[in-house]
């Protein structure tokens, strides 16, 4: 073979190999989740059904129940919480996920998938396993399990506790499909034998972030002092 | 090198290149989910051999202010008031944690007030939101040791327990490795803020599996009796 | 965010009023009214941010006003920065006035010094 084209032939080679060696290494940096004016395109979520892993912005769906209430900041100097009100930075049932304008963070590993609500750090964590344990504790976010029907998440949950800590003998079973740059979440949700359906919206978000959100914070000018707070640092 | 000579060895170079890069995408990364806790909750933290920590004058100054006010009204401690404790501290509490390998990212989930921290995948930092009480990680494998680079922590924190302080040019770097046939996770973390301290110094956090532990949704508020609230 | 939420109930409801919607009591939206100050404190917090300004009492002397805006996960993604403010820094505002006509509201706007960035945090007619 002529020398010169040998010399072109391995070239371009060399420039593919190279190509593909540059593709394939991690990004160097990821979006800083500044301010977008909306026009720029975004890069579509990967097409395996089943890597929904990243940040998914909540689209208009309803907040759902138990959350999405009064909202306000800490109350001023000398209310009273009476007890049995509902808790200071507890956290609430997350079905679809964060509310005021937050996002949610899902990790996806090879025993569980994880949702974090970047409103306040409230996870849902789905085990993919084929059963519920056993003696499972009642928790603001139940216990769910989840398997892949084809394209689609199955999650099963139960054991939701209610504000006293109680099972409020609440049932879900969510399918949950990536659809374009959306994921879409269809709920059934099941309490003392009366069913409703619920669907929650996310849209596909590679630009943002899921930040710290840490509720106590409100709370930390105030000092505790023999188990009361007071505030004496405003 | 002749003409002939360097196409030839640039192929045999990017020829290497690719396959040790299709070696290292099949390689089985190290199961490390757990889940994990503390196998011997401490207090101090002490240098690898065993010294205390090489405080800088004024830091020591703070730290002996921090410990005499532990415990009286005074008590300054950010986790009575259920802020994060912060890196290392929450990961030496006696509160399981596991760890979801995803793609692109790990998730560290504590059950210490339902707390993560976010490994990213990826070669750099990026801007942050501002100064974060968990940082900012970004990892990667090197053989079997994961290595977990952190920055961008804010300085409310204590480095544990008893009130080592540090300042907001705390850097971390954690070598994570398991040990015992799996039954350990080794963190080797380096603390480095020429703030605080002399010098970076090392501390290592041996964590053993807690098996069938079910991560729960703390409420540390509550959880420390202190949700209903009497705001004076 | 979500800030203590109250149970309804009749004790609850008498014992403590403040607990209803923020913006649709503590604050004027129909009133966006601009201001000038220096600023003396910037709090980068959940669930309100809080810039703290020393401003004219229109008789020679000086007062101190609080005003109070987004969380930083949603202030972070309209260009506002941790460091967007530091004391001393002059600064020209909007805000919303509280209803009960004490100093401070809510910020809408800032332009901080020496910067030609505007921001603005709420969408006009959010209620």
């Amino acid at each position: 073979m002529p020398a010169d084209i040998r010399t072109r032939a391995a070239l371009a080679v060399w420039s593919v190999l190279a190509f593909a060696a540059i593709v394939s290494v991690p990004a160097t940096s990821r979006a800083a989740d500044l301010a977008t004016d909306g026009t720029t395109a975004l890069a579509p979520p990967p097409s395996d059904p089943h890597d929904i892993e990243g940040v998914w912005k909540p689209g208009r769906s309803a907040p759902p129940p138990g959350s999405g209430a009064a909202r306000s900041g800490p109350p001023p100097a000398g209310t009273p919480v009476v007890a049995g009100s509902t808790l200071v930075c507890a956290p609430v049932e997350r079905l679809g996920g964060a509310g005021g304008g937050m996002s949610n963070l899902w990790v996806v590993g090879p025993k569980e998938i994880v949702m974090i609500s970047e409103e306040d750090q409230d996870v849902r964590k789905i085990y993919l396993q084929a059963h519920h344990p056993r003696n499972v504790i009642p928790q603001p976010n139940g216990n769910s399990i989840g398997h892949w029907e084809g394209d689609t998440l199955v999650v099963d949950s139960i054991a939701f506790s209610d504000a006293n800590g109680k099972d409020k003998g609440q049932h879900v079973v969510e399918r949950i499909q990536k659809q374009g740059d959306r994921l879409v979440d269809h709920a059934t949700i099941t309490t003392k034998g009366v069913t409703t359906q619920r669907t929650f919206n996310s849209d596909w978000r590679p630009d943002l972030q899921v930040w710290e959100n840490v509720c106590e914070e409100g709370y930390s000018k105030f000092q505790i002092i023999n188990g009361k707070l007071d505030d004496t640092n405003s | 090198m002749n003409s002939t000579d360097m196409p030839r060895a640039g192929l045999a170079f990017a020829f290497a290149g690719a396959i040790s890069l299709a070696a290292s995408a099949h390689a089985a990364t190290p199961d490390i989910s757990g889940p994990w806790i503390i196998a011997q909750p401490h207090e101090v933290l002490k240098t690898t051999d065993g010294r205390a920590p090489p405080l800088l004058p004024a830091a020591a100054a703070t730290y002996a202010a921090t410990k005499a006010a532990v415990s009286t009204p005074k008590d300054n401690d950010p986790d009575l008031r259920c802020l994060p404790p912060g890196v290392p501290r929450l990961m030496l509490q006696s509160f399981p944690f596991n760890i979801v390998q995803g793609k692109t990212m790990y998730a560290m989930m504590f059950e210490w007030n339902h707390l993560n921290r976010i490994i990213h995948l990826v070669a750099d930092h990026s801007d942050t939101i501002g100064p974060l009480y968990l940082g900012q990680s970004i990892g990667h494998w090197e053989g079997n040791s994961l290595v977990v680079d952190t920055n961008s922590y804010n300085d409310t924190t204590w480095l544990d327990d008893s009130g080592l302080p540090h300042s907001d040019q705390l850097h971390t770097v954690e070598h994570m490795k398991l040990a015992g046939g799996g039954t350990e996770l080794i963190d080797t973390i380096t603390i480095d803020d020429p703030q605080t301290f002399a010098k970076p110094w090392q501390t290592v956090m041996v964590f053993r599996k807690d098996p069938g532990a079910i991560i729960k949704e703390d409420y540390c508020l509550g959880r420390l009796g202190r949700d209903n609230l009497v705001v004076k | 965010m979500r800030y203590p939420i109250f149970v309804i109930s009749a004790v609850i409801a008498i014992a403590s009023p403040v607990m209803a919607h923020h913006s649709a009591t503590m604050f004027n939206h129909d009133k966006i009214l601009p201001l000038e100050g220096t600023v003396k404190n910037w709090q980068w917090i959940n669930p309100h941010s809080w810039l703290e300004l020393a401003t004219s009492d229109g008789k020679g002397g000086e007062i101190d006003q609080g005003f109070e805006v987004g969380s930083p996960n949603t202030l972070f993604r309209n260009g506002w920065r941790y460091h967007s403010f530091k004391p001393g820094d002059h600064v020209k505002i909007t805000f919303m006035p509280r209803l009960d006509g004490k100093p401070g509201g809510m910020l809408y706007t800032a332009e901080p010094q020496g910067s030609t960035q505007y921001l603005s945090w709420l969408p006009k007619g959010t209620k």
